[in-house]
C-alpha cells in the first residue's frame, strides 16, 4: 500500500527521504559529518556511577545526540512540524546538559526538578476523578507526597538556560520550535494548503 | 479537505526546497553540547569543535543570502 493508504509509514516514503536528501544535499552532507564526529567521540567518555555530575552530564549527552537524530530521521522523511518538535527536545536537553556541565550544585537543582515533575504526576493521579488509578491511590499517602514535596523544587527552562548563559538559544530557537511542539496556529501551515483563491484544498 | 492523489499531492512528506536551518540547528545543537561536556571528561576536541562550528557559520551565511559570514 502507497502513501495514500498508510501516509508516512509507507515504504514509498523511502523515495521522498531520497528526494529530501538530494534537494538538500550540501547541509545533509556537513550534518552528516558532524554528527560522525560527535557520535565517535561519545565513546571517549569514562563516566563513574560515584560522581553525580558524570552521571547526568553522560545521560544528558547521549539523549542530546539520540534527540537530534530523532529529528533528523522525522526531517528526511518530511515531518518537518514533527522534526521542529524534536529539536525544541534537543535543546532543552542541551541547556540541562550545559549546566550540569557548568557546576556541581546544578546536579542537586536537576534533581529538585525532577521530584518537583514526580510529585505533579502524583497529585494529578490521586486528583483524577477517572477510576483508572483507582489500583495505585492507597500507595499515594499523604506521608509520601510530603516527602517528596520537601526534595521538589520547580525552576523554568528560561532560567536553566540563563544559568548557562544560553539565554539566546532560548530566545530564539526554543521559543520557535516551541510552536510545533504546542501546536500552535503557525505550526499548522503545513496542514492547512489554499489554491489561489485562498480555499482550503 | 480532500487528499490529492500522488504524484501532485498537497497533503503528505513536506519536500520544502530548504531544510537548512533545522539542518544547521541540529548539528549546532550537538556540537553545543560537545563543548560543554568536553572540559568534564578532558575530550580535548574544542578546536575540532570550533572548525565545525565555522563551517556551520559560513553555510547559514549562504542559505540565507548573507556574505558578511
Amino acid at each position: 500500500m502507497g502513501l495514500n493508504e498508510e501516509d508516512y509509514l509507507s515504504s514509498d516514503i523511502s523515495a521522498y527521504s531520497q528526494e529530501i536528501r538530494a534537494r538538500n544535499a550540501e547541509y545533509f552532507k556537513v550534518f552528516d559529518k558532524v554528527h560522525r564526529f560527535c557520535h565517535e567521540k561519545k565513546f571517549l567518555v569514562q563516566p563513574h556511577n560515584r560522581d553525580g555530575q558524570h552521571v547526568f552530564a553522560v545521560g544528558l549527552s547521549v539523549k542530546l545526540i539520540c534527540d537530534v537524530e530523532a529529528a533528523v530521521i522525522l526531517m528526511e522523511r518530511g515531518l518537518s512540524s514533527q522534526s521542529r518538535s524534536m529539536l525544541r527536545v534537543a535543546t532543552e536537553t542541551l541547556i540541562k546538559l550545559a549546566n550540569i556541565c557548568k557546576a556541581y550544585e546544578f546536579v542537586e537543582a536537576y534533581i529538585k526538578t525532577g521530584e518537583h515533575q514526580r510529585l505533579l504526576f502524583l497529585r494529578g493521579m490521586r486528583n483524577n476523578p477517572s477510576h483508572a488509578y483507582d489500583f495505585i491511590l492507597p500507595e499515594l499517602t499523604d506521608e509520601l507526597i510530603s516527602e517528596i514535596s520537601e526534595n521538589a523544587s520547580d525552576k523554568k527552562v528560561a532560567q536553566w538556560a540563563r544559568d548557562a548563559g544560553m539565554s539566546d538559544l532560548y530566545n530564539v530557537p526554543y521559543r520557535l520550535y516551541s510552536q510545533d511542539v504546542h501546536s500552535a496556529p503557525a505550526s499548522l501551515e503545513l496542514y492547512l494548503v489554499t489554491n489561489e483563491e485562498g480555499d482550503l484544498t | 479537505m480532500k487528499r490529492a492523489t500522488l504524484p501532485d499531492i498537497s497533503w503528505g512528506p513536506d519536500v520544502r526546497e530548504e531544510l537548512h536551518p533545522e539542518l544547521i540547528d541540529a548539528a549546532r545543537l550537538i556540537i553545543l553540547g560537545l563543548w560543554r561536556v568536553d572540559p568534564v571528561f578532558s575530550l580535548g576536541i574544542r578546536d575540532k569543535l570550533t572548525e565545525f562550528t565555522n563551517e556551520l557559520r559560513v553555510l547559514d551565511a549562504e542559505g540565507t543570502g548573507d556574505t558578511s559570514a
